[in-house]
């Protein structure tokens, strides 16, 4: 040490220093990368499955693979233009950040039968953006399931959309009103829904979360913007049906 | 004469870190993960053991260079092992505890600029052997472990109503009107529980601070 | 009398130092000073001439609540029938009311007692009247539907995080009660926020006037919503509303008001300030108000002082002589700012309906820094007079 300046040997330790660790780093960020982009994917293929309400649900304890699996062989990903038209070579994971006006399509199928289709919903709620999946059954008018998968909101009040019971209330609603041939966002009712509506109407109104309307409005807010996005690929649906 | 690996010095060394020096109840440091990562006991476990596992490796590391390292650029020294360690354990958690790593978000990458880390390695590691510097780290980690174990159980037994995801709280109970806590849920509920703890542990240890 | 006393001083004995129950003798102080004058004078300056003292000053605030407590009852009463579609009798009412406010008021009581005496036992320190206050104000500040045990936790938390933690009754800096009331709120949100608990009947789905003002479609005219609601401004002025037990009627608290006034225990400089800061503040609001604001905006300024909380906060909580500035500048300053803050949460933040328990809070942790900066001016001031006597 004392015959190398004091300066010198700074700088050759720093830089052996920054060396090792950069070589470390990309060591194991390498090593993990598949495993890592493995999960993410898992991720977003789990929550679309569940939207879509699978005929045998996914087991708790089931192995990586064999979800990847299931989704392979049951799910259909296209993408869509905002006339809902099927833009033809491309998968959702190939849209970028500039292209607005392309949206990605789940297709639910089951020995060749198309079941329902799925699409990602996003909006405001009352404290943070909730993200979502919704699915489609194959008239192109009827809700097969709804998930909310990430969200800041209150636990015990606007909370209450990622459980099963807020969510099974949109089974079987409609986004589209055959009668009047027009699209019925569904909105979230304060208090009961049947208290409030009868009828046709019912079909898209759902109930609420006590003490929690500004994140009923939000998801309210969100269907009503992601349904109309998809109005134009549902309607061409409902025409060949 | 070699000491002892667990002569009286280190197992006072070891003791401070877990009571008379714990980082949370005696420093008051590591407060933001702690109010952060303990909404469930399951992440407040993995934030454990990886901030147990940072303090220890980093301490070790540190201290092994100690005589190299030019003290112009210790503190940046430091930061880097520190980082390297935390990205490396954050990396793993990615790979193989995703849903974990997605609840403790941010707060496995900020262990980096975690005061208790850098205040060991600034303390301790910087002028003890690795052996020591080790228990030091290890013992800092698992005083910090303890106080976040500790608030993880309250929280989600009375936030949420069960046990690492098992439910704890039986049905009867919210039949005959009982609810769960909200405030547990919330930051403040950690702050406040955080307070008892410190109000219990000073009042045991008669430590009162000098004004 | 004379026999009470003396058989009260008689048992007093017992609790003397080295006696048996000596460790109970803040309990045996507590009974004793209340009841009679204290037979002991202050050792230390400043010794302040008074036939009022500390507990009968908190006697006082137990009276002037007396209105809003009897309305509470009368109220609560008055909306289980209403709900049922049940013919008003004055009797039933009262009847109804107190079986579901009573409850509230002695869990209060008790729950919030137990910590008291446990903390006075441990500190040694003498249990203070201060909590007949804080009993009653946090009861009445409850939804008549609250379940008893959240009610317990909560006063629970208010004592002793309000309060004890900071050193007892004197020390605190946040108003106990409104602590309390605060936790439970975070704690427990489904029994104390939304359209179901104000009335006590269970299922029962009734908004209160605030929500219904928040809730209003963006550009309509909140006070038609209220009317078409069944709130008219004089019932809201009397208190027939669902709503906080005793916080519904500002004309309760009103009288409550005056007499706190005529005995000089609440501060009129607090409670104004309180009263010009939310009508400074809505008219801003109310001048803004326009199609594609929300409705509340176009709420005119005079329906905020009716409205929720307010009256019982501005009267009650805010002039609490520990928690709030003890200045008359200050006291200016922060009635000012609770009565800004207030209507700031409760028009824009749709989460929180009201906002005068959030704003109190919040100006209570400040009050101690304008009582610091209203005595340094003063003291600037002071000393330039000196300096120009000196040249």
């Amino acid at each position: 040490m004392s015959k190398m300046n004091q300066t010198t040997y700074t700088f050759v330790f720093a830089t052996i220093i920054c060396v090792v660790s950069a070589v470390l780093l990309s060591g194991v960020s390498e090593g993990l990368r598949a495993k890592q982009e493995l999960n993410a994917e898992l991720d977003v293929k789990k929550n679309i499955l569940k939207a879509v309400q699978l005929a045998e649900p996914l087991g708790p304890k089931m192995k990586p693979e064999d979800v990847l699996k299931v989704y392979e062989s049951r799910i259909q990903e296209i993408v869509i233009d905002e006339n809902g038209n099927i833009v033809e070579g491309k998968k959702p994971k190939d849209i970028q950040e500039s292209e607005k006006n392309l949206h990605p399509v789940y297709i639910y199928q089951e020995d060749g039968k198309v079941l329902a289709y799925a699409y990602p919903i996003v909006g405001q709620g009352l404290w943070s953006v909730l993200y979502g999946y919704l699915a489609i059954e194959v008239d192109g008018t009827t809700v097969r399931g709804v998930t909310f998968y990430k969200h800041g909101e209150t636990p015990g009040l606007g909370g209450e959309i990622e459980k099963e019971w807020f969510q099974n209330n949109f089974k079987g609603k409609t986004v589209f009103s055959v009668k009047e041939n027009k699209v019925t966002p569904i909105v979230v009712v304060k208090g009961k829904a049947k208290d409030v509506f009868q009828g046709e109407e019912l079909n898209y109104h759902v109930d609420g979360i006590t003490a929690a309307t500004i994140t009923g409005t939000g998801v309210t807010d969100m269907l009503d913007k992601n349904i109309k996005l998809y109005e134009p690929y549902f309607s061409k649906i409902r025409k060949n049906s | 004469m070699p000491e002892a690996l667990l002569s009286k010095k280190n197992q006072k060394i070891v003791k401070d870190g877990l009571w008379d020096a714990n980082p949370i109840t005696f420093q008051i440091l590591g407060i933001c993960s702690a109010l952060a990562v303990t909404t469930q006991l399951k992440t407040a476990i993995v934030m454990s053991l990886g901030l147990t596992i940072v303090t220890s490796m980093s301490n070790v590391i540190i201290s092994l260079m100690r005589h190299f390292i030019p003290s112009s650029i210790r503190i940046i020294v430091q930061l880097t092992v520190v980082s390297a360690v935390v990205i490396s354990i954050d990396q793993v958690l990615r790979a193989y505890m995703f849903d974990v790593s997605k609840q403790l978000s941010v707060f496995v990458g900020l262990i980096i600029t975690n005061c208790i880390v850098m205040g060991r390695l600034e303390a301790f590691a910087m002028s003890n052997p690795p052996w020591k510097s080790f228990l030091d780290g290890l013992a800092n980690g698992l005083g910090y472990s303890a106080i976040l174990v500790m608030i993880g159980i309250i929280r989600e037994i009375f936030g949420a109503g069960t046990l690492l995801g098992f439910h704890v709280v039986p049905q009867w109970m919210y039949a005959h009107g009982y609810a769960n806590n909200g405030m547990m849920v919330l930051a403040p509920g950690a702050f406040f529980l955080l307070g008892i703890i410190v109000w219990i542990q000073r009042a045991i240890s008669g430590y009162a601070e000098s004004a | 009398m004379k026999f009470l006393q003396d058989t009260l001083h008689q048992a007093g004995k017992l609790f003397e130092k080295g006696r048996p129950l000596e460790k109970l003798y803040p309990l045996y102080e507590a009974m004793d000073t209340f009841l009679f004058t204290p037979g002991k004078t202050t050792p230390k300056a400043p010794h302040v001439r008074d036939h009022v003292d500390m507990k009968r000053v908190m006697i006082f605030v137990v009276i002037a609540l007396i209105p809003a407590t009897l309305m509470a009852v009368y109220n609560t009463g008055y909306q289980i029938l209403l709900a049922k579609g049940l013919p008003i009798d004055p009797a039933q009412c009262w009847k109804l009311g107190a079986f579901k406010v009573l409850p509230i008021i002695l869990v209060s009581y008790m729950a919030g007692g137990v910590w008291e005496v446990l903390f006075a036992v441990m500190r040694k320190h003498e249990i203070n009247e201060g909590f007949l206050v804080t009993g009653i104000l946090y009861a009445l500040t409850l939804p008549p539907s609250i379940p008893l045990w959240q009610a317990a936790v909560g006063i629970s938390f208010g004592v002793v995080f309000g309060k004890e933690i900071f050193g007892g009754t004197g020390m605190n800096v946040f108003n106990p009660a409104l602590t309390a009331r605060a936790f439970v709120f975070f704690a427990y949100p489904a029994s104390i926020s939304g359209s179901k608990v104000w009335v006590a009947v269970d299922g029962y789905t009734l908004a209160t006037p605030l929500a219904v003002a928040a809730q209003a479609p963006r550009g309509s005219s909140a006070i038609e919503a209220l009317n078409h609601a069944g709130f008219t401004f004089h019932n809201l002025f009397l208190g027939f509303i669902p709503g906080s037990i005793g916080e519904t009627s500002a004309l309760a608290c009103l009288i409550g008001l005056a007499f706190l006034l005529i005995t000089r225990v609440a501060s009129w400089r607090t409670t104004l300030g309180c009263v010009l800061g939310m009508l400074a503040m809505s008219t801003v609001f109310y001048l803004l108000r326009g199609p594609d604001r929300l409705a509340f905006f176009n709420l005119p300024p005079h329906w905020h002082l009716v409205m929720g909380g307010f009256a019982f906060g501005a009267v009650f909580m805010a002039t609490d002589p520990v928690s709030s500035a003890a200045t008359n500048l200050g006291r200016w300053i922060y009635g000012a700012l609770v009565g800004v803050l207030a209507t700031l949460i409760r028009v824009i933040n749709p989460a929180y309906p009201e906002g005068v328990m959030l704003a109190i809070l919040f100006m209570n942790a400040f009050a101690p820094l304008i009582d610091h900066y209203v005595v340094e001016a003063n003291v600037k001031k002071r000393l330039t007079r000196i300096a120009v006597k000196n040249v």
